[in-house]
């Protein structure tokens, strides 16, 4: 083995050799030796697969606790549909049109504003991110780039750092909602475009017209239902994520969440999730009727 | 516009022909006369107006029922913000690798090795989870009986990670298990979905011949569908492991403690020089795994 050249061990470690017999009746008269690649990517990739889940379960110190509190859990479960904290289903039915509906209402509000204006910064980064749009890489790599570095920051960060700016409130919960949203939208959106058929387009260039008029009867649209309806599903994300905006701070039904969930009324949140999982479901249904409609 | 034509029958109805003076004619008309052409053109900039003036009317009803009024004339004060910032980008290294004034363990390394246990686990649970899911709601290969699958999928999407952690506090306490479980459960949806998608995209041939064979439902998935999109599920997979490292961050906010970073960062909302070194090491941990992911994702597809 030792006196194997580096090339040789090489040569081991990556083929394996394989007798094959070719003749007709398998009597060993036309036997060949091939060299096989050994599945070396596969072995490593398994490997570092495992060693990942070996890692990552070494925090894990808490496992032996998982199986202790789940009759509690059950009955915790239970009190959400039971009123508690509101004494009769009348107060829980105040409680609901009191505090729940318009708590998620303004929220709702919040994350429409947010959505539309970030619906509308996005709409010239979308068209010049565009590879078929923007013909050249000076003028979409920079937008790509910026993009990408604003999309990767998370919601949290995000709106830890524009609080830091707008102070608590509302406002700061909008402005994050509106970077997230660009974010977003620009990726979904010059994605899409480029799957575009771009002969309206060279249409009407041929005929004269400039860029904005190519975009606006060219490729406008077959871009707008697609453009609602990500405008939706994006509403849709950003409700789920403006949860998050009220455990921070900015504004929104996630404030109210916490003191509930804090203080243990289980009820309540009953009435807090329910407007809420019908404003999911709702946008959920029509942003699919959409996108149907735009394939 | 002459009298023989016999749509003019329905012209006769008013919103029938409000509807064509705006939107133009419902079919494909064939035009006596450039004329007649030009009369019934499509109006669009009237409806495009008629919207503007809608949409116009519910931002503005919103901006009163927020009250934006107050929030704009609110004085910013700028030499704070300023301050605030300076403070942020003064980086605590002793707190990023947590030595010196720091215990390791308090230190942002260690728990952003925790955030992406989390987003790993849940990734590698969910990816696994779903995979009967998504086979059961492809419609190429069980008809309408994918139909209950799907809805399963939709309802499991419908609830928000957030409010699964919750939840799941109640049952197994604040700890990281908690996070991997809710974290994994919620991604079955999206990522069955994606599986789903991935099965009805593909051609029916290999199907088909199986079926000829004499295959059995098993054996078509078994030998006509899971080795053409084995690299495509593990595409989907890693796609969602990018966004569950976004999610863990969160997740560790809202239950509160020995569940990565997220806690540590709500916490220090006031404290900005610790604040700094919190906030590098999630970006570095997103866009590190995001680029690691988008890497091996162009290598499989």
């Amino acid at each position: 083995m030792s006196s194997l050249s580096f090339a040789a061990k090489k040569e081991r470690l990556l083929y394996k050799e394989v007798t094959v017999d070719l003749s007709p009746n398998h009597d060993g008269s036309d036997t060949h030796v091939i060299k096989k690649k050994r599945k070396i990517g596969l072995w490593i990739s398994l490997v570092v697969v495992v060693a990942l889940v070996v890692i990552c379960c070494l925090p894990l110190k808490d496992i032996r606790n998982f199986f202790i509190n789940w009759t509690y859990g059950w009955k915790v479960l239970g009190t959400m549909f039971v009123p508690n904290k509101t004494k009769t289903w009348a107060g829980w039915a105040s409680y609901l049109w009191g505090v729940a509906v318009p708590s998620i209402w303004s929220t709702f509000e919040m994350c429409f504003l947010a959505t539309l204006f970030g619906a509308i910064i996005s709409v010239p980064l979308f068209y010049l991110s565009a590879r078929n749009v923007a013909k050249h890489g000076y003028i979409y790599w920079p937008v790509r780039i910026v993009n990408d570095f604003l999309r990767t920051i998370p919601t949290l960060v995000l709106a830890i750092i524009v609080k830091g700016i707008f102070s608590y409130g509302a406002l700061s919960g909008i402005v994050t909602m509106t970077i997230f949203t660009v974010g977003i939208m620009y990726k979904m959106m010059y994605e899409y475009i480029e799957t575009l058929d771009m002969s309206p387009f060279e249409a009407i260039s041929a005929t004269g017209g400039n860029t904005l008029k190519c975009i606006h009867l060219g490729l406008a649209p077959s871009v707008m239902p697609m453009f609602l309806s990500n405008f939706l599903y994006t509403l849709e994300i950003n409700i789920r994520a403006s949860m998050i905006l009220g455990y921070v701070g900015c504004g929104g039904f996630g404030a109210i969440l916490q003191n509930v969930q804090e203080d243990g009324y289980y009820d309540e949140i009953f009435a807090l999730l329910l407007p809420l999982f019908i404003v999911v479901i709702i946008l959920q249904v029509s942003s699919n009727i959409l996108s149907r409609r735009a394939k | 516009m002459s009298n023989s034509n016999p749509e003019n029958a329905k012209r006769n109805n008013p919103f029938a022909s409000a509807y064509e003076w705006l939107h133009g004619p419902r079919k494909a008309v064939h035009y006596l006369s450039v004329d007649e052409a030009y009369f019934r053109r499509p109006r669009a900039w009237v409806v495009n107006v008629i919207w503007l003036v809608l949409l116009a009317a519910v931002v503005i009803y919103m901006n009163y029922s927020l009250d934006m009024a107050s929030y704009f004339g609110a004085v910013v004060h700028w030499g704070d913000v300023a301050d605030y910032f300076s403070r942020l980008f003064n980086i605590n290294w002793e707190l990023f690798f947590g030595y010196g004034a720091y215990a390791l363990k308090e230190g942002v390394i260690y728990q952003l090795y925790e955030t992406f246990a989390i987003a790993f686990l849940a990734t590698l649970l969910g990816a696994i989870l779903a995979i009967p899911f998504g086979i059961l709601a492809s419609h190429s290969l069980f008809g309408k009986w994918g139909g209950i699958s799907e809805g399963i999928l939709i309802v499991i999407r419908t609830i928000p990670e957030l409010l699964l952690a919750l939840f799941m506090v109640t049952f197994s306490g604040v700890n990281m298990v908690t996070g991997v479980l809710a974290l994994g459960l919620h991604s079955i949806g999206m990522i069955g979905k994606l599986y789903c998608d991935q099965i009805e995209q593909e051609s029916h041939d290999t199907l088909e011949a199986l079926d000829a064979c004499g295959a059995k439902k098993w054996q078509a998935i078994h030998l006509g569908i899971m080795p053409n999109v084995a690299p495509n599920f593990l595409s989907v997979a890693l796609y969602r492991f990018d966004i569950n490292v976004r999610s863990a961050t969160i997740i560790g906010a809202v239950m509160g403690g020995d569940c990565g970073i997220g806690f540590s960062i709500m916490v220090d909302t006031g404290h900005p020089e610790r604040l700094g070194a919190e906030i590098l090491g999630v970006i570095l941990l997103v866009v590190l795994t995001g680029s690691v992911s988008s890497l091996v994702r162009k290598k499989l597809v």
